[in-house]
């Protein structure tokens, strides 16, 4: 684990990574559940920007979704219901040299995770965090969750669920040092693959919120957006992400949005007639908590490994200068 | 024909009845004295032929029937009914139970069943015809007797003992009334000199599993340790013969100092010794060192010739901290007779030098031995039962993680704690999920099949795991006996009989070995018998599921519902087929067929809490087959890649070949049109053209159209009566048409819905979305059935490729919604 790399002395490392490269278990959600595309999208991203398995790191908390790091043949932490978050940032704290991803449901999240999801957009670490959402507790059979629509039907609410949802995009979009805020559903393979890739790219903790089909809970909570694919409002900027033509054959409502505007990004977040689709929000400029803390100690194997060599060159016989 | 009616027999008066009778068999004057029920020797299966019924009756059935399916009623089954595949076999009258077993062989290595026993004997006997068919008949008493006096006991015996007392004693008490001995006692004396009859007898009972796996560990280590410390023996004998001798000499010297005591200056001989270091006190302390390895020695070889040395594998523990504190124990002895033996090497050749040696040998340790020495130290054995294990759990957990080298067996007497399946088997499959562990799982029955994996797991290297199912009644009036349903649990695949090989280095279907007992090749286990269908006879096979399995218990019996031959209706099916297909749950209902004591057969309607433990059954059976490489989704997949790879090779070399073609084609057409065109202006240009004047245009169009390979075609082929070829060119022209099978594979979500239904015809590219790879590769049904899955309904099925298709009208119906 630390000291020399005989890896990183002799560059032996030019290995091509394919998608199966990343593939651990066999997924094991039920037929037709949202969460395989994501495991899909994921995988195509690592495999693209060609990303060694040992460098990356998945933590979850408890769900269906928080199964994720099982099916990555990465370094995974299969955490507690709520959790992810605070762990994923003391993995990164220590060890910056880590990609971190954090899978979440909309329950770990935005229900028993809340707090930690209100500071972790505050301090801003550089990781990506997607939240599974399906407006449900899936794993344990179907209770509400914040998300959950007003008047569903569920174990907790058995009469129709009497709040209304939770809006986890306007809730993010409100927190101080927010950088990157994104929405998108997992039913458009193309656009989520490049929504986490814009996410990977942001400097920053990089929210996205996914709408995850679970056709076993809630066959039918996306059915309207599905059926009517304008109430989905295709954010396209040049600066953002750019909607590929054949996407936009079938999606036809798309809209130039800027992401550094981020009054223009609350509007669209608190429209529940048509949802945003793409990035609502990013800003470089916010300083990452990662960076503001440095670890004064030698934390990475590569950092570790430099401070060794350093000594031993003390023990080292020099040639002699004149 | 004799006083077998007598009342209050005392045990001499009931052996002498017995030997009476035997007299009788021998004298050959008398059919023998307990004839066999006569319907179990000629057992068959037959049935007649199902009643018809309209469709009225049909529905009113299967509502009647539906009811019970749902637990909402219930009614009692007959009595005396088993599984028609296995009815045969338990009405046979030469059928018994396999116990008691003989643990013998040098290192306790090999298991002998009774049958073998005798066979053993058969052969042994060297006796001749009627000689032989008198010592058949008495083997046969033998083996009866050693059915109903060992089969069912936990305990063991010394089988020569055995032999002696029951078949020899008995058999010349027997014989040798006629004054002369029979020439079998002779055979019989022979025998235990012959055959090295030496072992242990061991019936079937909850101790069974424990005695022979420490009885065989025992001996295989006595053997290791003779083998590594190969002079043990010697060397006990000489270093005794050592101590005789410095005994005599000490003793000896003693004399003489006694002898002499009174010429002697003591105070002038005090000096002397003060003075010099004198050699006999330095014999002295070697004589107690000597003493000293000698005992130790001494004790050993006790220890390892007679039952003593069994004791430290034997030793029982219902949790695991004793079991350390004893194993520990076992540890501190070997390494001590390890070291015991080196020094006796030493002082053997007088080459023990204290000052050089005696620190070294007091702080002897692990450190200083050889691998082979190191593991004589005995692994830890513990025995738990299930219901031990569950209270230890968390301990037991720990242990099995902490990744010593522990050898573990655990032991159900009953599977079913009411109707809830106890996790038994659970604690095997944690076992084999850590991957380290040798694993082998066996009812007690089948113990025989398993003995070599068993022996392997013993002589792993590392930890070993042994889950072990003996039933032990708790049931009165079982339906069959106890070593049937135990046996029948591995061929239901509730308990599969299976070993692995925790070592990683191999792959693991090589590792993972499904034993050919049970049929590791299909889904479930099948029997056939012949059956008689009115006056026609036939071979029918019968599965046996966890259905027919939960009926041999009585607790469950309650999920089965009689169906009376006037009841039978069409939407019963068998359950082997019901569980194939859960579409068919809607509209019919599964039985199983059984046979009564007559062998007629019957129909039981199982209930739906059967099918979902046989479902839940099947489902972890077949990640079973697929550990062991029967039916592996994984080589499935590697095999579609590679598939994927050749079409792709192939398919790149058919566009390179269309590819020069057309260029040619083209070159050709070209120099063909202006060929044609210079021949035109040429003829234009000639007089008898300009003569004509007129009539420019039809030949001019002509000849580009008229390519030359695609020119009229030959008179019989355009006068060919069927339009087939013209709508085929049609949809060349047209290029890709809705006729085909296509997936918009960038919308593919990867849920791998149509890959369950077939992973030939449906293969997933490099960025893991699908696309039809061999629409050839399955049905059309298959493929409509995708579509219909496909979550975000990106499969176009197209029209069927096979027209000889079953339901292709109701198919291409069923299609039509997504090929628009
Ligand atoms: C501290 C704690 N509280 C409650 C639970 C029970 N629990 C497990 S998963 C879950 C909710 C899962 O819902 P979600 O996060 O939306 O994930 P999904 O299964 O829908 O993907 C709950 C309440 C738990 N495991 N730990
Ligand atoms: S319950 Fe829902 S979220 Fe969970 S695996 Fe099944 S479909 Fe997916
Ligand atoms: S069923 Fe549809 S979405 Fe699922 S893998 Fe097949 S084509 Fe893709
Ligand atoms: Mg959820």
């Amino acid at each position: 684990m630390f000291g020399v790399s005989i890896d990183n002395l002799l560059n032996l490392d030019q290995k091509y990574y394919q998608m199966d490269d990343y593939q651990s278990d066999i997924p094991r959600w039920c037929p037709g559940c949202g969460d395989n595309g994501i495991l899909t999208a994921t995988q195509r991203l690592l495999r693209e920007e060609q990303i060694a398995p040992e460098k990356t790191v998945f933590v979850s908390g408890i769900g269906c979704s928080s199964r994720f790091p099982h099916y990555m043949n990465t370094y995974g932490f299969h955490s507690l219901h709520g959790r992810a978050l605070p762990i994923a940032e003391g993995v990164k704290i220590r060890r910056p040299d880590l990609h971190v991803f954090v899978n979440m449901g909309d329950g770990d999240c935005f229900s028993i995770g809340a707090a930690h999801w209100i500071h972790a957009l505050r301090y801003n670490m550089n990781m990506v965090a997607m939240v599974h959402d399906n407006n449900i507790y899936g794993l344990t059979k179907k209770q509400a969750s914040p998300t959950t629509p007003k008047g569903l039907k569920s174990n907790t609410t058995p009469r129709g669920a009497v709040l209304e949802p939770l809006n986890p995009l306007v809730t993010t979009l409100a927190v101080s040092n927010v950088s990157f805020v994104a929405n998108v559903v997992e039913w458009i393979p193309d656009l989520l693959f490049d929504v986490i890739k814009k996410a990977f790219h942001h400097k920053g903790f990089s929210f996205i919120r996914i709408l995850q089909r679970c056709p076993h809970f809630t066959p039918h909570v996306f059915d309207p957006i599905m059926n009517e694919p304008d109430r989905l409002r295709l954010l396209t900027h040049d600066d953002g992400m750019v909607i590929p033509d054949a996407i936009k054959k079938i999606y036809k409502n798309v809209e130039t949005h800027d992401p550094s505007n981020i009054h223009k990004a609350r509007e669209y977040a608190s429209d529940t007639e048509t949802i945003p689709i793409g990035i609502l929000f990013r800003d470089e400029s916010v300083p990452t908590y990662d960076d503001i803390r440095k670890p004064t100690k030698p934390n990475t194997p590569s950092v570790i490994n430099e401070a060794l060599q350093r000594e031993f060159d003390k023990f080292g016989i020099k040639p002699k200068n004149d | 024909m004799t006083a077998q009616k007598t009342k209050g027999v005392s045990p001499s008066q009931k052996e002498a009845e017995h030997l009476l009778e035997e007299l009788e068999q021998f004298a050959g004057d008398a059919p023998s004295s307990t004839p066999k029920q006569t319907p179990d020797r000629d057992y068959h299966l037959w049935m007649e032929k199902p009643a018809e019924q309209d469709d009225e009756r049909q529905k009113a059935l299967y509502k009647k029937h539906l009811t019970f399916y749902l637990g909402e009623t219930s009614a009692p089954v007959p009595e005396g009914l088993l599984p028609a595949g296995l009815a045969p076999l338990a009405h046979n009258p030469a059928a018994h139970s396999p116990f008691p077993v003989l643990l013998t062989g040098e290192s306790g290595t090999e298991l002998w069943t009774l049958d073998h026993i005798m066979r053993k004997l058969l052969e042994a006997s060297s006796l001749k015809d009627e000689a032989l068919e008198v010592y058949k008949r008495h083997l046969a008493d033998l083996e009866r007797r050693l059915l109903n006096e060992y089969g069912r006991v936990d305990h063991f015996q010394d089988f020569e003992e055995v032999l002696s007392s029951l078949a020899l004693q008995a058999f010349k008490r027997l014989t040798s009334a006629n004054g002369e001995d029979h020439p079998a006692v002779t055979a019989l004396e022979q025998l235990s000199m012959n055959v090295p009859f030496k072992g242990l007898l061991i019936g079937y009972g909850p101790e069974t599993v424990r005695h022979l796996i420490s009885r065989s560990q025992a001996a295989t280590w006595r053997k290791s340790v003779y083998d590594t410390l190969d002079r043990l023996e010697e060397l006990t004998l000489s270093i005794n013969a050592l101590v005789e001798s410095a005994q005599n000499a000490e003793r000896e010297s003693d004399a003489s100092n006694t002898a002499f005591s009174d010429s002697i200056d003591f105070d002038k001989l005090k000096e002397v010794v003060q003075s010099v270091p004198s050699p006999s006190s330095v014999d002295g302390s070697r004589l107690k060192r000597l003493k000293k390895i000698a005992d130790s020695l001494n004790t050993w070889h006790d220890i390892l010739n007679s039952d003593k040395h069994a004791a430290v594998f034997l030793e029982k523990f219902t949790s695991t901290d004793p079991a350390r504190a004893h194993t520990e124990k076992a540890r501190r002895e070997i390494i001590g007779l390890i070291r015991d033996y080196h020094l006796a090497v030493l002082e053997e050749k007088h080459r023990f030098d204290a000052g050089k040696h005696q620190k070294l040998f007091d702080d002897f340790s692990e450190l200083m031995m050889s691998d082979e020495e190191i593991r004589l130290i005995p692994p830890v054995l513990l025995f738990l039962d299930a219901r031990q294990a569950a209270e230890h759990q968390e301990a037991l957990v720990a242990r099995m993680l902490s990744g010593e080298k522990i050898k573990i067996s655990i032991q159900a007497t009953s599977l079913l704690d009411g109707e809830r399946l106890l996790p038994l088997y659970g604690w095997a499959r944690m076992a084999t999920a850590l991957n380290r562990f040798y694993v082998v799982q066996t009812p007690l029955p089948a113990i025989r099949d398993m003995w070599d994996e068993i022996r392997g797991a013993l002589q792993f290297e590392g930890a070993a795991f042994f889950s072990f199912y003996t039933l032990i009644d708790e049931e009165e009036n079982a339906p069959v006996a106890d070593y049937i349903r135990c046996g029948a649990a591995a061929a239901s695949r509730v308990f599969p009989l299976y070993a692995f090989n925790g070592q990683t280095a191999k792959p693991l279907s090589e590792r993972f070995f499904l034993s050919p007992e049970i049929q590791p090749q299909s889904l479930w286990a099948v029997n056939s018998h012949t059956v008689r269908v009115g006056d026609e006879h036939g071979e029918q096979s019968f599965t046996f599921t966890p259905a027919e399995f939960f009926y041999l218990h009585k607790g469950f019996q309650t999920h089965y519902f009689p169906v009376s031959r006037e009841e039978e209706h069409a939407a019963l099916i068998p359950l082997v087929d019901f569980l194939k297909d859960t579409r068919l749950h809607k509209e019919h209902l599964p039985y199983i067929t059984m046979a009564d004591g007559n062998g007629e057969l019957y129909k039981l309607l199982v209930d739906e809490f059967i099918v979902d433990q046989c479902a839940a059954i099947a489902a972890d059976w077949r990640v079973m087959q697929e550990w062991s490489g029967i039916g592996n989704s994984w080589a499935a997949q590697a095999l579609a890649r590679h598939k994927a790879a050749l079409e792709e090779e192939s398919e790149a070399k058919i566009r390179e070949i269309t590819e020069s073609y057309e260029a040619r084609l083209n070159a050709d057409r070209e120099q063909l049109t202006s060929e044609i065109i210079s021949n035109l202006a040429a003829g234009l240009l000639s007089d008898e053209m300009i003569r004509l004047g007129s009539g420019l245009s039809a030949p001019v169009a002509a000849p580009p159209s008229a390519a030359p390979e695609k020119s009229a075609p030959p008179q019989e082929d355009s006068a060919a009566p069927e339009s087939a070829p013209e709508a085929e060119a049609e949809e060349e022209d047209e290029g890709l048409s809705f006729d085909e099978a296509y997936i918009d594979t960038p919308l593919c979500t990867s849920c791998n819905e149509c890959r369950n239904i077939n992973s030939d015809m449906f293969a997933y590219d490099a960025n893991k979305q699908a696309y039809i790879s061999d629409v050839n590769a399955g049905t059309y049904r298959q493929l409509v059935m995708a579509a219909e899955n496909c979550p975000v309904k990106i499969i176009h099925p197209g029209k069927p490729v096979n027209p000889d298709e079953p339901d292709l009208e109701d198919l291409i119906k069923r299609a039509a919604p997504f090929n628009g």
